[in-house]
């Protein structure tokens, strides 16, 4: 019954990450046979975002790599070779996961929180888990840290206290509220994966939330960004000649068009050059260049200019910063663009692997590829897309070394406190002799991204020796790490204990909010993955393959929209790429007569299907009265 | 998707308009898609091509003072290799889980999508038990009695339905719109409705309260 898939394609995909689902997307939208494989039994490959337990999953797979089974050859023809394809998770290294609370409460601690636990455990087996009574928790808890009167975690009335500690066991327990991100993306307001997702109209199938703030560090603690104009003169931050100064700065990015005088003499030189240049006080500097612009020292002066207006630029679209930040996490996205595919006719298998590829010999002309090995039949398709992880090894021969350190970390509040649940980016300048910036994020259980109570910290940098290397810097100015296995000093979890800045405990009984307090981090997890966007996919390649990159360093998905827009234009040079799809009114089913009638709106039946009909129809707008 | 506050009733009135998605389950050929045709159509198609799709459909039924709007998606296809994507499941607040009468198979298969839900979708979703074909009542396999027993056991809505003479279709989803909570907090889409759904015209959705700040 498995092995019912058709033989026949225009496109095989391999890999479910975000370039390749889009390629998909794009084939299948414009009638294109596609399938589209995963070996894996999840969507997104490193672009996947999982719960507690699916990640727990994904590392024993890294570290045990289920070996590949044998091709069968039989299947080639004369004058085609086959090539064994790659193996994904050879990839993925350092992985170091570490936990910093105890497995178990001690019995007292046991007791408070027995209530909840119970909960949870009906929870999982009958799923009545009730939501919004953990919102409710959710507002008590952000009660509790304002009035900073907890003086020790306590369930009253059976009500979770989310100010209890956290064990292992309690942790996992709550597993299915987790949404971890391999390769956590922004998006910018106005970027191109927001625009296209609209003009495609994929974006009815994701939900976003806005970024809250732009932290920066600055002399040793984290400061707000002002970005916006509104920031900019609201801010306590910046007496009023710097704000004229730094309003007067951007605009001149905004404008640099019409004032192409302004940068003369800068063009080989550095932005931060320019920026000094502008007589700029230390921190309107330091806000710019590191902060709005996501630049370094050594950036060239226009592409530090470039990087500004494209913050700028997404600015005041969607809430008070030009970001977003995908609900549920960022493998949602290659999925949304897979159901895309599906609902245009894409073939989907999971846990299905490409073997091998078959490619003709091609005696003294280029060699080209004819469909894949899976399952040991032969599948035969015009165009083999390939995620970068799925590539035979000798494709890859001319691709640069290069890797991401990746850390995230499960902690027990936010690295800087605020009224209300916040979303933060913040680009932690190169400091204290870490040469790259790293990227942090910091999303909450809003997001989905875990239970309340708790925060998930993201960092992101170029890999120079280790992920727990790389970011060591950052996560001991951000974050607390000493292990607290021991019970007895679980209550360091407690908000009513503050760290001073240099990282020293110390007990404060009155309320001291607004200094700062750095989060308990209750677990961690490092690794390495390759970054592969610097690589050229052209080299040693047969025609009709096509690479895709995986997860690649900067903070967005432009660099794979722009790669698969590139492979879509190849594979079909004269097609449109993702033109809008059909909303379900405009849409008639077969059979169905065009009869000019009055539609309500929210009221009328709708439809989407293949697409090929689009004229506004009689939809059955009395079929709600009738159910009545 | 969250809080499309315009959306007006026929008559005028300007009731009460719960939005919720409801996303449909079931092997290949139970009639997921005609069950969703039948309810927002009223048609039937006996020989409906398996990738017509119509994967995103949106229907509304009225309940004392209030509007229900189902907005309702189909598998597309990607339950027949076992590859439904997890998206799918997101911000769900009901489910129709469809088997076929006549083909045992499928039941048990119904039995584990239901399984699939209390593990994927939101706790709190509210889970219809489909059997679907009633009208080929003489090559029914799957007695009446032992679906009902299993949908009391597991908290599920159970009926018996036909596409094809839109027996019990209407009902089952009325029956859902009865079951699914309607208090203002969840209007729009729900809990999953505290993201913000990206629109071309991107003031429309700055509305106060449920989007983010």
């Amino acid at each position: 019954m498995e092995d019912d898939l058709p033989t026949e394609y225009d496109v095989i995909v391999v890999g479910t990450g975000m370039t390749e689902s889009v390629v998909a997307a794009a084939a299948s939208r414009i009638g294109k046979r596609v399938l589209h494989l995963d070996s894996n039994e999840y969507y997104g490959g490193l672009w996947a975002s999982f719960n507690f337990e699916g990640l727990q999953k994904w590392m024993e797979d890294c570290i045990h790599p289920v070996k590949p089974t044998e091709e069968v050859s039989a299947v080639a023809r004369d004058g085609e070779t086959l090539i064994k394809a790659g193996n994904q998770f050879s990839t993925v290294s350092n992985i170091e996961e570490t936990w910093y609370i105890a497995e178990e409460l001690a019995d007292s601690q046991q007791a408070t929180s027995f209530s909840k636990n119970n909960g949870d455990e009906q929870g999982e087996k009958v799923g009545d888990t009730d939501d919004v009574k953990l919102a409710e928790s959710d507002e008590t808890e952000k009660e509790k840290e304002k009035e900073n009167d907890a003086e020790k975690a306590e369930a009253e009335d059976g009500k979770p206290a989310i100010t209890e500690p956290w064990s292992q066991t309690k942790l996992k327990k709550e597993y299915r509220k987790f949404n971890l991100d391999l390769a956590p993306k922004l998006l910018f307001a106005r970027g191109s994966l927001v625009e296209l997702l609209i003009s495609s109209n994929i974006a009815r199938y994701a939900e976003f939330r806005s970024v809250t703030r732009v932290l920066t560090w600055l002399d040793g603690h984290l400061e707000p960004v002002p970005c916006s104009r509104a920031d900019v003169f609201a801010t306590r931050h910046v007496t009023v000649v710097e704000k004229r100064m730094l309003m007067k700065l951007l605009t001149v990015c905004m404008e640099y068009e019409h004032s192409s005088n302004e940068f003369e003499g800068f063009e080989d030189k550095p932005f931060s050059e320019y920026l000094k240049s502008k007589k700029l006080t230390p921190n309107l500097l330091h806000y710019v260049l590191y902060a709005i612009a996501m630049a370094t020292d050594t950036t060239p002066c226009m592409e530090g200019v470039a990087r500004t207006q494209r913050f700028l630029n997404s600015l005041g679209r969607y809430g008070n910063t030009p970001f977003l930040w995908p609900m549920y996490g960022s493998g949602e996205i290659p999925q949304c663009f897979c159901r895309l595919c599906a609902v245009f006719g894409g073939l989907y298998h999971l846990k299905r692997a490409a073997e091998a590829l078959i490619v003709t010999d091609g005696q003294g002309s280029v060699s080209a590829c004819r469909g894949i090995v899976s399952d040991g039949r032969r599948l035969e398709s015009h165009h083999l897309v390939l995620g970068v992880g799925y590539a035979p090894p000798q494709f890859l021969q001319a691709a640069p070394p290069g890797g991401l350190s990746r850390g995230i970390f499960i902690t027990d509040r936010s690295i800087l406190l605020a009224d209300k649940e916040s979303l933060t980016l913040l680009q932690f300048p190169p400091v204290d002799g870490s040469s790259e910036p790293v990227t942090v994020i910091e999303v909450g259980p809003s997001t989905n991204a875990c239970p309340p109570g708790m925060y998930v910290v993201h960092m992101t940098c170029k890999q120079q020796t280790t992920a727990r290397e790389d970011l060591k810097t950052v996560v001991a100015k951000l974050l607390h790490t000493d292990s607290i296995t021991n019970s007895a000093d679980s209550s360091a979890q407690s908000p009513n204990k503050k760290q001073s800045e240099d990282g020293e405990g110390e007990e404060v009984g009155d309320t001291a909010k607004c200094e700062p307090v750095k989060p308990q981090v209750l677990w961690s997890l490092y690794f390495n993955c390759p970054e592969t966007s610097k690589c050229d996919f052209t080299a040693n390649i047969p025609a009709k393959v096509y690479l895709c990159s995986g997860p690649d360093l900067d903070l967005d998905f432009e660099y794979a929209v722009t790669e698969a827009k590139a492979i879509f234009s190849k594979m079909y040079p004269d097609s449109e790429f993702l033109p809008r799809a059909p909303d379900p009114e405009e849409i008639l089913l077969e059979g169905e007569e065009s009869a000019p009638g009055p539609i309500f709106e929210g009221d009328c039946a709708k439809a989407e299907n293949d697409g090929h009909k689009t004229e506004d129809g009689d939809s059955d707008q009395t079929k709600g009265e009738e159910a009545e | 998707m969250a809080n499309r506050s315009g959306a007006q009733r026929p008559n005028g009135t300007q009731g009460k308009i719960c939005q919720f998605k409801l996303v449909l389950l079931g092997e290949s050929a139970v009639g997921k898609s005609s069950l969703v045709l039948r309810f927002v159509k009223g048609q039937f198609h006996e020989y409906q091509e398996s990738t017509i799709g119509a994967a995103f459909l949106t229907q509304t039924v009225c309940l004392d003072d209030t509007t229900v709007k189902f907005e309702i998606w189909d598998t597309a296809g990607q339950e027949r290799y076992h590859s439904l994507a997890p998206m799918y499941y997101r911000g769900a607040q009901a489910a129709i889980v469809v088997y076929d009468i006549t083909n045992q198979d499928t039941f048990g298969r119904a039995k584990t999508w239901v399984k699939e839900l209390q593990r994927q979708a939101s706790p709190n979703i509210v889970i219809a038990l489909a059997g679907n074909k009633a009208d080929l009542a003489n090559k029914r396999m799957v007695e009446h009695d032992e679906a009902q027993g299993y949908a009391e056991e597991n908290g599920l809505l159970f009926m018996e339905t036909s596409a094809k003479t839109a027996m019990n279709v209407n009902d089952i989803f009325l029956a859902i719109a009865k079951k699914l909570p309607k208090n203002e907090q969840v209007t729009g889409a729900g809990t999953s409705g505290q993201g913000r759904r990206l629109v071309e015209s991107e003031g429309q959705q700055k509305a106060p309260g449920n989007c983010c700040k």
